[in-house]
Protein backbone atom coordinates (compact mmCIF):
# COMPACT_ATOMS: atom_id res chain seq x y z
CA UNK A 1 0.00 0.00 0.00
CA UNK A 2 2.68 2.25 1.05
CA UNK A 3 4.79 0.94 -1.96
CA UNK A 4 1.67 1.32 -4.30
CA UNK A 5 0.92 5.27 -3.31
CA UNK A 6 4.30 6.28 -3.24
CA UNK A 7 4.57 4.37 -7.79
CA UNK A 8 1.26 5.54 -7.42
CA UNK A 9 2.96 9.77 -6.60
CA UNK A 10 5.38 9.03 -8.61
CA UNK A 11 3.34 8.33 -11.81
CA UNK A 12 0.62 11.05 -11.15
CA UNK A 13 4.12 13.29 -10.69
CA UNK A 14 5.72 11.95 -14.08
CA UNK A 15 2.33 12.47 -15.48
CA UNK A 16 2.70 15.78 -15.07
CA UNK A 17 5.96 16.45 -15.88
CA UNK A 18 5.31 14.75 -19.44
CA UNK A 19 2.28 17.22 -19.78
CA UNK A 20 4.39 19.88 -18.85
CA UNK A 21 6.84 18.86 -21.38
CA UNK A 22 4.08 18.12 -24.05
CA UNK A 23 2.98 22.14 -23.40
CA UNK A 24 6.65 23.54 -23.57
CA UNK A 25 6.80 20.92 -26.92
CA UNK A 26 3.59 22.31 -28.69
CA UNK A 27 4.94 25.44 -27.90
CA UNK A 28 8.13 25.42 -29.31
CA UNK A 29 6.79 24.34 -32.26
CA UNK A 30 4.59 26.87 -32.64
CA UNK A 31 7.51 29.21 -32.40
CA UNK A 32 9.53 26.98 -34.91
CA UNK A 33 6.52 27.22 -37.17
CA UNK A 34 6.27 30.98 -37.04
CA UNK A 35 9.95 32.33 -38.69
CA UNK A 36 10.49 35.87 -36.37
CA UNK A 37 13.16 37.94 -38.16
CA UNK A 38 14.81 40.89 -37.48
CA UNK A 39 15.03 43.46 -39.39
CA UNK A 40 16.76 47.24 -38.53
CA UNK A 41 15.49 50.20 -40.54
CA UNK A 42 18.18 53.24 -40.52
CA UNK A 43 18.68 56.56 -42.00
CA UNK A 44 19.12 59.91 -41.12
CA UNK A 45 16.87 61.97 -39.32
CA UNK A 46 13.57 62.61 -41.56
CA UNK A 47 13.94 59.84 -43.84
CA UNK A 48 11.51 58.55 -43.48
CA UNK A 49 12.00 55.29 -41.06
CA UNK A 50 9.25 55.82 -38.01
CA UNK A 51 6.34 56.70 -40.99
CA UNK A 52 7.62 53.45 -42.49
CA UNK A 53 7.60 51.24 -39.71
CA UNK A 54 3.72 53.14 -38.81
CA UNK A 55 2.70 52.44 -42.09
CA UNK A 56 3.57 48.61 -42.49
CA UNK A 57 2.38 47.91 -39.09
CA UNK A 58 -0.87 50.07 -39.75
CA UNK A 59 0.34 51.81 -37.12
CA UNK A 60 0.09 49.14 -34.36
CA UNK A 61 3.64 49.59 -33.41
CA UNK A 62 6.00 51.03 -30.62
CA UNK A 63 7.48 54.21 -31.17
CA UNK A 64 9.91 56.64 -28.89
CA UNK A 65 9.28 59.61 -30.18
CA UNK A 66 10.17 62.98 -28.33
CA UNK A 67 10.21 66.90 -29.16
CA UNK A 68 12.78 67.34 -31.62
CA UNK A 69 15.43 69.74 -30.01
CA UNK A 70 18.33 69.37 -32.61
CA UNK A 71 19.29 70.40 -36.03
CA UNK A 72 16.05 68.68 -37.07
CA UNK A 73 14.00 70.69 -36.11
CA UNK A 74 13.93 72.53 -39.16
CA UNK A 75 12.19 69.59 -40.63
CA UNK A 76 10.02 67.62 -38.09
CA UNK A 77 8.39 68.24 -34.32
CA UNK A 78 9.32 64.59 -33.65
CA UNK A 79 12.18 62.61 -33.52
CA UNK A 80 13.14 58.98 -32.50
CA UNK A 81 15.34 58.61 -29.42
CA UNK A 82 15.92 54.95 -28.54
CA UNK A 83 14.13 52.97 -31.74
CA UNK A 84 10.84 52.13 -33.05
CA UNK A 85 9.43 48.71 -33.41
CA UNK A 86 6.48 46.93 -35.14
CA UNK A 87 5.74 43.50 -36.29
CA UNK A 88 4.78 42.63 -39.55
CA UNK A 89 3.13 39.69 -40.74
CA UNK A 90 4.82 38.03 -44.03
CA UNK A 91 2.64 35.05 -44.32
CA UNK A 92 1.46 32.69 -42.22
CA UNK A 93 4.40 31.09 -40.32
CA UNK A 94 6.43 34.16 -40.75
CA UNK A 95 7.13 37.48 -39.06
CA UNK A 96 9.24 40.35 -39.40
CA UNK A 97 9.89 42.23 -36.11
CA UNK A 98 10.71 45.60 -37.46
CA UNK A 99 12.95 48.07 -35.68
CA UNK A 100 13.98 51.98 -36.38
CA UNK A 101 17.04 53.25 -35.65
CA UNK A 102 17.45 56.54 -34.43
CA UNK A 103 18.70 58.86 -36.68
CA UNK A 104 21.15 61.34 -35.20
CA UNK A 105 24.69 60.10 -34.61
CA UNK A 106 24.10 60.50 -30.92
CA UNK A 107 22.28 57.62 -30.58
CA UNK A 108 24.40 55.66 -32.67
CA UNK A 109 25.05 53.50 -29.58
CA UNK A 110 21.58 52.26 -30.38
CA UNK A 111 22.73 51.49 -34.08
CA UNK A 112 24.95 48.32 -32.26
CA UNK A 113 22.54 47.27 -30.25
CA UNK A 114 19.61 46.85 -32.74
CA UNK A 115 22.04 45.11 -35.01
CA UNK A 116 22.51 42.42 -32.91
CA UNK A 117 21.17 38.99 -34.78
CA UNK A 118 19.87 41.33 -37.53
CA UNK A 119 18.75 39.33 -40.50
CA UNK A 120 19.10 41.99 -42.75
CA UNK A 121 19.13 46.06 -43.15
CA UNK A 122 16.80 48.81 -44.72
CA UNK A 123 18.79 52.09 -45.35
CA UNK A 124 16.27 54.76 -46.06
CA UNK A 125 18.10 57.96 -47.82
CA UNK A 126 15.47 61.40 -48.15
CA UNK A 127 16.40 62.41 -51.94
CA UNK A 128 15.70 66.19 -51.08
CA UNK A 129 18.41 66.28 -48.37
CA UNK A 130 21.29 68.49 -49.49
CA UNK A 131 23.84 66.21 -50.17
CA UNK A 132 22.29 62.75 -50.01
CA UNK A 133 25.33 61.05 -51.25
CA UNK A 134 27.02 62.27 -47.77
CA UNK A 135 24.45 60.57 -45.69
CA UNK A 136 24.97 57.40 -47.95
CA UNK A 137 28.35 57.14 -47.35
CA UNK A 138 27.88 57.82 -43.33
CA UNK A 139 25.77 54.59 -43.28
CA UNK A 140 27.03 52.46 -45.30
CA UNK A 141 30.08 53.48 -42.99
CA UNK A 142 28.03 52.92 -40.36
CA UNK A 143 26.21 49.75 -40.88
CA UNK A 144 29.36 48.47 -43.14
CA UNK A 145 29.42 45.29 -40.79
CA UNK A 146 25.99 43.94 -40.63
CA UNK A 147 25.39 45.28 -45.08
CA UNK A 148 28.81 43.24 -45.80
CA UNK A 149 27.12 40.32 -43.77
CA UNK A 150 23.20 39.96 -44.26
CA UNK A 151 21.04 41.67 -46.41
CA UNK A 152 21.11 44.75 -47.47
CA UNK A 153 18.84 47.15 -49.54
CA UNK A 154 18.31 50.78 -50.52
CA UNK A 155 15.44 52.77 -50.52
CA UNK A 156 15.53 56.26 -51.82
CA UNK A 157 12.77 58.65 -50.36
CA UNK A 158 10.81 61.97 -52.07
CA UNK A 159 11.61 61.32 -55.47
CA UNK A 160 8.35 62.70 -55.52
CA UNK A 161 9.59 66.16 -54.37
CA UNK A 162 13.12 65.67 -55.70
CA UNK A 163 14.03 63.67 -59.12
CA UNK A 164 17.82 64.27 -58.31
CA UNK A 165 19.91 61.93 -57.18
CA UNK A 166 18.61 59.66 -59.54
CA UNK A 167 17.97 55.92 -58.52
CA UNK A 168 21.44 55.08 -60.74
CA UNK A 169 23.36 57.71 -58.96
CA UNK A 170 22.64 55.73 -55.65
CA UNK A 171 23.92 52.53 -57.11
CA UNK A 172 26.31 53.96 -58.86
CA UNK A 173 28.02 55.81 -54.96
CA UNK A 174 26.91 51.99 -53.76
CA UNK A 175 29.36 50.73 -56.49
CA UNK A 176 32.13 53.02 -55.45
CA UNK A 177 31.87 51.80 -51.74
CA UNK A 178 32.01 48.20 -53.24
CA UNK A 179 28.38 47.80 -52.09
CA UNK A 180 26.48 45.31 -54.92
CA UNK A 181 22.30 46.35 -53.75
CA UNK A 182 18.89 46.44 -54.88
CA UNK A 183 18.43 50.73 -55.23
CA UNK A 184 14.19 51.25 -54.76
CA UNK A 185 12.00 54.57 -54.75
CA UNK A 186 9.89 54.28 -51.85
CA UNK A 187 7.38 55.95 -50.35
CA UNK A 188 7.57 55.75 -46.77
CA UNK A 189 3.64 56.41 -45.60
CA UNK A 190 2.68 54.11 -48.51
CA UNK A 191 2.61 50.35 -46.79
CA UNK A 192 3.03 48.70 -49.79
CA UNK A 193 6.01 50.34 -50.69
CA UNK A 194 7.35 49.58 -47.71
CA UNK A 195 6.21 45.41 -47.77
CA UNK A 196 7.96 45.44 -51.37
CA UNK A 197 11.22 46.87 -49.92
CA UNK A 198 10.87 44.11 -47.25
CA UNK A 199 10.06 41.64 -49.27
CA UNK A 200 12.90 42.57 -51.78
CA UNK A 201 15.16 41.89 -48.72
CA UNK A 202 13.37 38.96 -47.38
CA UNK A 203 14.61 37.32 -51.26
CA UNK A 204 18.13 38.15 -50.78
CA UNK A 205 20.96 35.62 -49.64
CA UNK A 206 23.39 36.85 -47.03
CA UNK A 207 26.26 38.41 -47.60
CA UNK A 208 25.10 39.31 -51.43
CA UNK A 209 26.57 42.92 -50.91
CA UNK A 210 29.71 40.99 -51.66
CA UNK A 211 29.13 39.15 -54.65
CA UNK A 212 30.67 40.29 -58.16
CA UNK A 213 29.59 43.24 -59.48
CA UNK A 214 29.06 43.23 -63.21
CA UNK A 215 29.66 47.23 -64.15
CA UNK A 216 30.66 49.22 -61.18
CA UNK A 217 33.25 51.50 -62.11
CA UNK A 218 35.59 52.54 -59.26
CA UNK A 219 35.01 49.97 -56.84
CA UNK A 220 36.72 50.37 -53.96
CA UNK A 221 37.18 53.99 -53.82
CA UNK A 222 35.38 56.80 -52.40
CA UNK A 223 36.15 59.08 -54.96
CA UNK A 224 34.68 62.92 -54.95
CA UNK A 225 33.41 63.40 -58.23
CA UNK A 226 34.34 66.35 -60.87
CA UNK A 227 33.24 69.67 -59.05
CA UNK A 228 32.24 68.37 -56.07
CA UNK A 229 33.92 70.72 -53.45
CA UNK A 230 33.17 68.50 -50.78
CA UNK A 231 35.48 65.96 -49.41
CA UNK A 232 35.36 63.90 -47.24
CA UNK A 233 36.20 63.45 -43.71
CA UNK A 234 37.15 60.45 -41.35
CA UNK A 235 35.61 62.64 -38.28
CA UNK A 236 32.27 62.35 -39.43
CA UNK A 237 31.01 61.54 -35.97
CA UNK A 238 32.51 65.14 -34.53
CA UNK A 239 31.45 66.80 -37.58
CA UNK A 240 27.63 65.72 -36.57
CA UNK A 241 27.80 66.56 -33.36
CA UNK A 242 28.94 70.01 -33.61
CA UNK A 243 26.63 70.47 -36.03
CA UNK A 244 23.57 69.53 -34.34
CA UNK A 245 24.82 71.73 -31.45
CA UNK A 246 25.35 74.77 -33.22
CA UNK A 247 22.00 74.54 -35.50
CA UNK A 248 20.23 74.90 -32.16
CA UNK A 249 21.67 78.29 -31.62
CA UNK A 250 18.70 81.33 -31.97
CA UNK A 251 18.66 82.88 -35.12
CA UNK A 252 21.12 80.29 -37.24
CA UNK A 253 20.19 79.31 -40.51
CA UNK A 254 22.54 76.75 -41.86
CA UNK A 255 25.64 75.39 -40.25
CA UNK A 256 28.98 73.75 -42.10
CA UNK A 257 32.53 73.14 -41.61
CA UNK A 258 35.76 72.60 -42.89
CA UNK A 259 38.74 70.48 -42.40
CA UNK A 260 41.96 72.08 -41.74
CA UNK A 261 42.54 72.87 -45.11
CA UNK A 262 40.04 75.04 -45.39
CA UNK A 263 37.64 72.30 -47.49
CA UNK A 264 34.24 72.34 -47.14
CA UNK A 265 33.52 68.88 -45.23
CA UNK A 266 29.59 69.38 -44.50
CA UNK A 267 27.05 72.40 -45.31
CA UNK A 268 23.61 72.89 -44.38
CA UNK A 269 23.98 76.15 -45.81
CA UNK A 270 22.48 76.79 -48.97
CA UNK A 271 24.40 80.11 -50.47
CA UNK A 272 26.49 78.83 -52.12
CA UNK A 273 28.82 81.17 -51.86
CA UNK A 274 28.53 82.13 -48.01
CA UNK A 275 30.07 78.67 -47.94
CA UNK A 276 32.86 79.58 -50.02
CA UNK A 277 33.30 82.64 -47.87
CA UNK A 278 33.63 80.68 -44.67
CA UNK A 279 35.93 77.90 -46.16
CA UNK A 280 38.22 80.94 -47.22
CA UNK A 281 38.11 82.60 -43.78
CA UNK A 282 39.08 79.22 -42.36
CA UNK A 283 41.82 78.86 -44.83
CA UNK A 284 43.35 81.78 -44.08
CA UNK A 285 43.59 81.34 -40.44
CA UNK A 286 46.74 80.13 -39.76
CA UNK A 287 47.92 83.04 -42.14
CA UNK A 288 46.03 85.20 -39.63
CA UNK A 289 47.65 83.97 -36.45
CA UNK A 290 51.22 84.53 -38.02
CA UNK A 291 50.07 87.92 -39.44
CA UNK A 292 49.03 89.21 -36.32
CA UNK A 293 50.87 87.75 -33.78
CA UNK A 294 48.04 87.98 -31.30
CA UNK A 295 48.06 84.09 -30.82
CA UNK A 296 45.38 81.43 -32.06
CA UNK A 297 42.30 83.20 -34.06
CA UNK A 298 39.25 81.87 -31.58
CA UNK A 299 36.62 82.84 -33.97
CA UNK A 300 35.77 85.58 -37.14
CA UNK A 301 32.56 87.34 -37.60
CA UNK A 302 31.22 88.49 -40.98
CA UNK A 303 28.51 90.96 -41.15
CA UNK A 304 26.89 92.44 -43.99
CA UNK A 305 24.26 95.33 -44.98
CA UNK A 306 22.03 92.83 -46.83
CA UNK A 307 23.44 89.39 -46.41
CA UNK A 308 23.49 86.74 -43.52
CA UNK A 309 26.45 87.54 -41.04
CA UNK A 310 28.75 84.47 -40.73
CA UNK A 311 30.45 83.50 -37.51
CA UNK A 312 33.44 80.59 -38.42
CA UNK A 313 34.82 79.33 -34.77
CA UNK A 314 38.11 77.76 -35.11
CA UNK A 315 39.57 74.99 -33.33
CA UNK A 316 43.01 74.10 -32.59
CA UNK A 317 42.96 71.14 -35.55
CA UNK A 318 42.43 73.44 -37.78
CA UNK A 319 38.94 72.26 -38.46
CA UNK A 320 36.37 75.42 -37.95
CA UNK A 321 32.36 75.18 -37.99
CA UNK A 322 30.90 78.11 -39.58
CA UNK A 323 27.68 79.47 -38.66
CA UNK A 324 25.26 81.81 -41.18
CA UNK A 325 22.74 83.51 -39.12
CA UNK A 326 20.26 86.42 -39.55
CA UNK A 327 21.21 89.67 -40.46
CA UNK A 328 19.38 91.59 -37.36
CA UNK A 329 20.49 88.86 -34.63
CA UNK A 330 21.43 90.71 -31.61
CA UNK A 331 24.81 90.71 -31.01
CA UNK A 332 25.42 89.78 -27.53
CA UNK A 333 22.73 86.94 -27.68
CA UNK A 334 24.75 85.76 -30.25
CA UNK A 335 27.58 86.27 -28.41
CA UNK A 336 26.86 84.42 -25.64
CA UNK A 337 25.42 81.18 -27.65
CA UNK A 338 28.46 81.35 -29.70
CA UNK A 339 30.68 81.66 -27.25
CA UNK A 340 29.05 78.48 -25.17
CA UNK A 341 29.40 76.57 -28.34
CA UNK A 342 32.89 77.47 -29.22
CA UNK A 343 34.11 75.97 -26.32
CA UNK A 344 31.64 73.04 -26.50
CA UNK A 345 33.53 72.55 -29.43
CA UNK A 346 36.77 72.98 -28.49
CA UNK A 347 36.25 70.33 -25.89
CA UNK A 348 34.40 67.97 -28.15
CA UNK A 349 37.26 67.03 -30.67
CA UNK B 1 49.88 118.13 -41.77
CA UNK B 2 46.74 119.38 -40.75
CA UNK B 3 44.85 116.45 -42.31
CA UNK B 4 46.77 114.16 -40.66
CA UNK B 5 45.46 115.99 -37.62
CA UNK B 6 42.26 115.35 -38.54
CA UNK B 7 42.37 112.41 -39.40
CA UNK B 8 44.42 111.48 -36.01
CA UNK B 9 40.70 113.55 -34.28
CA UNK B 10 38.70 110.49 -36.03
CA UNK B 11 40.91 107.76 -34.66
CA UNK B 12 40.29 109.86 -31.70
CA UNK B 13 37.07 109.43 -31.40
CA UNK B 14 36.93 106.23 -32.18
CA UNK B 15 39.66 105.13 -29.36
CA UNK B 16 37.00 107.07 -27.13
CA UNK B 17 34.59 104.44 -27.44
CA UNK B 18 34.16 101.91 -24.38
CA UNK B 19 36.39 98.92 -24.79
CA UNK B 20 38.83 100.51 -28.18
CA UNK B 21 42.16 100.67 -27.23
CA UNK B 22 43.80 101.46 -30.85
CA UNK B 23 42.38 102.62 -34.27
CA UNK B 24 43.72 102.98 -37.50
CA UNK B 25 42.85 103.94 -41.05
CA UNK B 26 44.12 102.07 -43.44
CA UNK B 27 43.85 102.84 -47.72
CA UNK B 28 46.15 100.87 -49.90
CA UNK B 29 46.78 104.81 -51.91
CA UNK B 30 46.72 107.01 -48.73
CA UNK B 31 48.85 104.94 -46.00
CA UNK B 32 48.32 104.19 -43.10
CA UNK B 33 47.05 106.05 -40.16
CA UNK B 34 47.09 104.83 -36.41
CA UNK B 35 47.32 105.20 -32.86
CA UNK B 36 49.04 102.23 -32.36
CA UNK B 37 52.67 102.51 -31.25
CA UNK B 38 54.94 102.28 -34.60
CA UNK B 39 56.49 98.87 -33.55
CA UNK B 40 52.96 97.35 -34.28
CA UNK B 41 52.46 99.05 -37.38
CA UNK B 42 53.46 96.17 -39.76
CA UNK B 43 51.08 94.26 -37.21
CA UNK B 44 48.33 96.38 -38.42
CA UNK B 45 49.21 96.54 -41.96
CA UNK B 46 49.44 93.01 -41.79
CA UNK B 47 46.09 92.33 -40.77
CA UNK B 48 44.75 95.52 -43.48
CA UNK B 49 46.36 93.14 -46.35
CA UNK B 50 44.41 90.35 -44.92
CA UNK B 51 40.99 91.64 -44.63
CA UNK B 52 41.37 93.77 -47.65
CA UNK B 53 42.08 89.81 -49.43
CA UNK B 54 38.66 88.56 -47.64
CA UNK B 55 36.54 91.46 -48.06
CA UNK B 56 37.83 91.43 -52.23
CA UNK B 57 36.70 87.54 -52.37
CA UNK B 58 33.86 88.46 -50.70
CA UNK B 59 32.65 91.05 -53.44
CA UNK B 60 34.13 88.64 -56.28
CA UNK B 61 31.40 86.14 -55.95
CA UNK B 62 28.55 89.03 -55.28
CA UNK B 63 28.82 88.91 -51.23
CA UNK B 64 28.36 92.60 -49.40
CA UNK B 65 30.20 91.68 -46.05
CA UNK B 66 32.10 94.73 -45.33
CA UNK B 67 32.57 94.20 -41.25
CA UNK B 68 34.89 91.71 -40.17
CA UNK B 69 36.44 91.09 -36.57
CA UNK B 70 38.99 88.32 -35.28
CA UNK B 71 38.41 87.11 -31.38
CA UNK B 72 41.74 86.46 -29.75
CA UNK B 73 42.26 85.16 -26.64
CA UNK B 74 42.55 89.06 -24.90
CA UNK B 75 41.49 91.03 -27.91
CA UNK B 76 39.45 91.36 -30.56
CA UNK B 77 40.60 92.88 -33.85
CA UNK B 78 37.14 94.77 -35.76
CA UNK B 79 37.69 96.07 -39.53
CA UNK B 80 35.56 97.64 -41.42
CA UNK B 81 35.22 99.15 -45.19
CA UNK B 82 33.92 102.54 -45.83
CA UNK B 83 34.49 102.73 -49.04
CA UNK B 84 36.20 101.25 -51.62
CA UNK B 85 39.66 100.19 -50.16
CA UNK B 86 39.67 102.25 -47.17
CA UNK B 87 39.41 100.26 -43.61
CA UNK B 88 39.00 101.10 -40.25
CA UNK B 89 40.66 98.88 -38.10
CA UNK B 90 40.26 98.88 -34.62
CA UNK B 91 41.71 96.92 -31.52
CA UNK B 92 39.38 96.32 -28.75
CA UNK B 93 38.59 94.31 -25.67
CA UNK B 94 37.45 91.08 -26.34
CA UNK B 95 33.54 91.91 -25.02
CA UNK B 96 33.14 95.19 -26.32
CA UNK B 97 29.62 95.91 -27.49
CA UNK B 98 30.08 95.64 -31.44
CA UNK B 99 27.00 97.21 -32.73
CA UNK B 100 27.34 100.47 -30.95
CA UNK B 101 31.62 100.37 -32.01
CA UNK B 102 29.98 100.08 -35.65
CA UNK B 103 27.66 102.65 -35.28
CA UNK B 104 30.46 104.90 -34.07
CA UNK B 105 33.28 104.25 -37.43
CA UNK B 106 29.75 105.15 -39.45
CA UNK B 107 29.53 108.01 -37.77
CA UNK B 108 33.36 108.95 -38.79
CA UNK B 109 33.30 107.39 -41.99
CA UNK B 110 32.21 110.29 -43.87
CA UNK B 111 35.00 112.20 -42.48
CA UNK B 112 37.89 109.75 -43.07
CA UNK B 113 36.24 109.62 -46.51
CA UNK B 114 36.68 113.27 -46.84
CA UNK B 115 40.05 113.69 -45.67
CA UNK B 116 41.50 110.73 -47.38
CA UNK B 117 39.56 112.79 -50.68
CA UNK B 118 40.82 115.87 -49.88
CA UNK B 119 43.84 117.65 -51.80
CA UNK B 120 46.40 116.86 -48.93
CA UNK B 121 46.19 113.47 -49.52
CA UNK B 122 45.35 113.33 -53.53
Amino acid sequence: MWRSAFFGLSRQTSLWCVRGQYVALLVGLVSTMTKRRKIIIVGPVGAGKTTAIKSVTDDSCIVTDVKTSDVSNLRKELTTVAMDFGIVPISEHEVLHVYGAPGQDRFSFMWDILSIGAFGVVLLIDNCANYPKRHLHAFVSAFDKQIKETRFILGVTRTDLKAEPELEDYAKWLGELGINADVACVDPREKDDVLFLLNQLLSLRAGHTQEPLFAQPNIGEVAVEDGDEFVDDDDSRFDDAAINAAVNLNGVGGVCLTNGLGQLVYSTINNESLNRIIAFVSGLSQTIEEAGGLGPVRSVTLKSPGDDSLTVLMNSGGRALGLSSERGLAAPLQWDQVEELRQWVMHTQ
Amino acid sequence: MGHAHAIAGALGQLVAMKGVNDASVYSLEHGLFSTVASEELGTVRNAAAIVEQIFSSAHSIGMAHNEISFEFDDRLIAAFEISDAVLVLLSTERRVNLPMVSLGVKGVAGTIRELLASQGFE
